[in-house]
């Protein structure tokens, strides 16, 4: 936690050449040890990781798309590739599910990855 | 039956309200966090929130209350609040697919209802969620 609170100020207030000087740091090296500071963040603290905290996480940041998409005139909903996504993936589903090695006849990285995945879940079982 | 197609509302740039913003912005751009700290002893408690479990600190960015005002103000301009009351009455505010949307319907328990066109689509939710769980 202290890295987090320390990149925060690290990124925000930075450390200038004064400073850096100030320590006795050889003029060559003066460059390399300043920083310009004034980079902005946002710090989000739970006090638990839970399915709840990481759920409420997803929630914001889909808050925060509406909000930009309300506000730039943008649909955030006209996502068909989100609804091609679903079609593909219930194509798949049985593929990796079914008990004989199943024809594959995607491209040879679907292939692949579809095999990979049985082969490992397979040997775990 | 389609649904008409709403007006298209006044283009964003023409809002007296983002124009606000983007004159402040010029003014803002030149801010230095340093300084903002320094003249500002209560910030790091005033730019944060607080919701669901989470905390949020955003004072270490390069805002000043008016940042937020004129901010809040756009998006009051921009009818967010209209919009948020649309997504949860289940209108059918995806135009293209012509859909509700209720993403908060994703997070509501089983023994909740909510009522879209006469269905309670709760118990839809709910099998999708029994179906990932089967095939991951």
């Amino acid at each position: 936690m202290a890295n987090v609170f320390a990149q925060t100020q690290a990124l925000a207030f930075g450390k200038t050449a004064e400073e850096v000087r100030a320590e006795g740091t050889p003029e060559r090296l003066v460059p390399h040890r300043t920083f310009e500071g004034n980079r902005p963040t946002n710090t989000i603290l739970a006090d638990r990781l839970t399915p709840q905290t990481l759920g409420a996480l997803i929630a914001l940041y889909e808050h925060s798309v509406f909000t930009q998409g309300t506000i730039w005139q943008i649909d955030s909903f006209d996502q068909w590739g989100v609804e091609l996504g679903k079609v593909l993936a219930s194509r798949i589903v049985p593929e990796l599910t079914q008990a004989g090695e199943p024809a594959l006849a995607h491209d040879s990285s679907t292939n692949a990855l579809i095999t990979r995945y049985r082969r490992r879940t397979s040997d775990k079982s | 039956m389609t649904t008409p197609v709403p007006p298209s509302p006044p283009s964003l740039t023409t809002l007296p309200a983002w124009r606000a913003v983007a004159a402040h912005a010029e003014e803002i751009r030149a801010a230095d966090l340093r300084l903002l700290f320094a003249n500002d002893a209560s910030r790091g408690e005033r730019f944060t929130a607080e919701a669901a479990g989470l905390y949020l600190d955003y004072s270490k960015n390069r805002i000043t209350d008016e940042t937020v005002r004129l901010l809040v103000g756009l998006a009051d301009a921009c009818g967010l609040r209209e919009r948020i009351d649309a997504m949860f009455r289940g209108d059918k505010i995806n135009t293209t697919e012509e859909r509700a949307v209720l993403h908060m319907a994703l997070r509501a328990p089983r023994n909740a209802s909510i009522v879209l066109d006469g269905e309670d689509v709760v118990p839809r939710v709910h099998d999708v969620l029994v179906n990932a769980r089967s095939t991951n």
